[in-house]
């Protein structure tokens, strides 16, 4: 298979802290929270697990198990010397794995998420942050 | 209810917010904006506002909204903070169209910057419904 995202964005992946991750579930009502994350370089997924301490039942599972479609963005504004905003979307299918999670963060628990991306756009990484967006990368799920 | 002066003066402190939409097949968008609160409305233009999914998504009657302002107080020690909204959003004007979005709940979390304790001691978020004439 070959990859989505581009060197310069894997590399942006692995130094940004704060992703934000949007989910909805069966009424099409949205939520977005501010999360930690991992990037697997190899397969270009998104790692994304929880602290034991507020419970792994958080709102963004519950979308999840009932609707697996997510959005993810990582992205900050640079702003000296001049205002330059970056970043990279991610959209795909999630899967929610049950163990494993503990490695992703101090205090997390089993539970974690896992975002496959087959979509992929980016601002002010591969580019300057105010040239003519290029288009979105897709991948049917199909060729994976 | 609306919200409180420390979360107006985070909101007034923070550049970016990250507007979360739906589209028709259920896939959640979410994209960093500038955003202005004028007491009443958080208002959100952007880069050629009309070709975005996040209008496309609203002006195809998908009109709830999620937002959240947060940041990193501090990352040493990690001392995250938040402000979710969740709201009902409409484009407004012609030429240069913006998402005029009405708070309906909002949570805020932390917003004086304090570390994260790994421990029992988490704090729900603060949640406000927002009452509107």
């Amino acid at each position: 298979m070959s990859g989505l995202l581009t060197a310069k964005e894997k590399q942006s992946l692995r130094t940004q802290q704060l992703g934000r991750l949007a989910t909805s579930g069966k009424t099409g009502v949205p939520h977005v929270v501010p999360t930690g994350f991992q990037l697997d370089p190899d397969t270009e997924s998104i790692k994304i697990g929880g602290h034991a301490y507020r419970g792994q039942d958080r709102l963004y599972i519950r979308h999840l198990k009932v609707n697996p479609h997510a959005a993810f963005v990582v992205d900050d504004l640079v702003t000296e010397p001049t205002w330059a905003p970056r970043g990279v979307t991610l959209k795909g299918s999630v899967r929610i794995h049950e163990t494993g999670g503990e490695s992703l963060g101090p205090g997390f628990g089993a539970r974690w998420i896992e975002l496959v991306p087959n979509w992929v756009a980016s601002w002010g990484i591969d580019a300057d942050p105010f040239a003519t967006p290029s288009p979105p990368r897709k991948r049917s799920d199909g060729d994976r | 209810m609306s919200f409180s002066d420390d979360e107006v003066a985070f909101m007034k402190s923070q550049p970016l917010a990250r507007i979360a939409t739906v589209s028709d097949d259920r896939q959640p968008d979410v994209v960093p904006v500038g955003f202005e609160f004028d007491g009443t409305y958080i208002n959100i233009g952007g880069y050629q506002p009309a070709k975005t999914r996040r209008h496309h998504n609203v002006l195809a009657g998908n009109r709830k909204i999620a937002l959240v302002i947060d940041d990193l107080a501090s990352t040493q020690p990690w001392s995250p903070r938040f402000l979710r909204v969740y709201g009902t959003a409409e484009v407004v004007g012609g030429d240069e169209p913006y998402l005029r979005v009405t708070p309906e709940i909002s949570w805020s979390w932390n917003l004086n910057g304090a570390p994260l304790r790994h421990d029992e001691s988490f704090v729900p978020p603060k949640r406000t419904v927002h009452q509107h004439p």
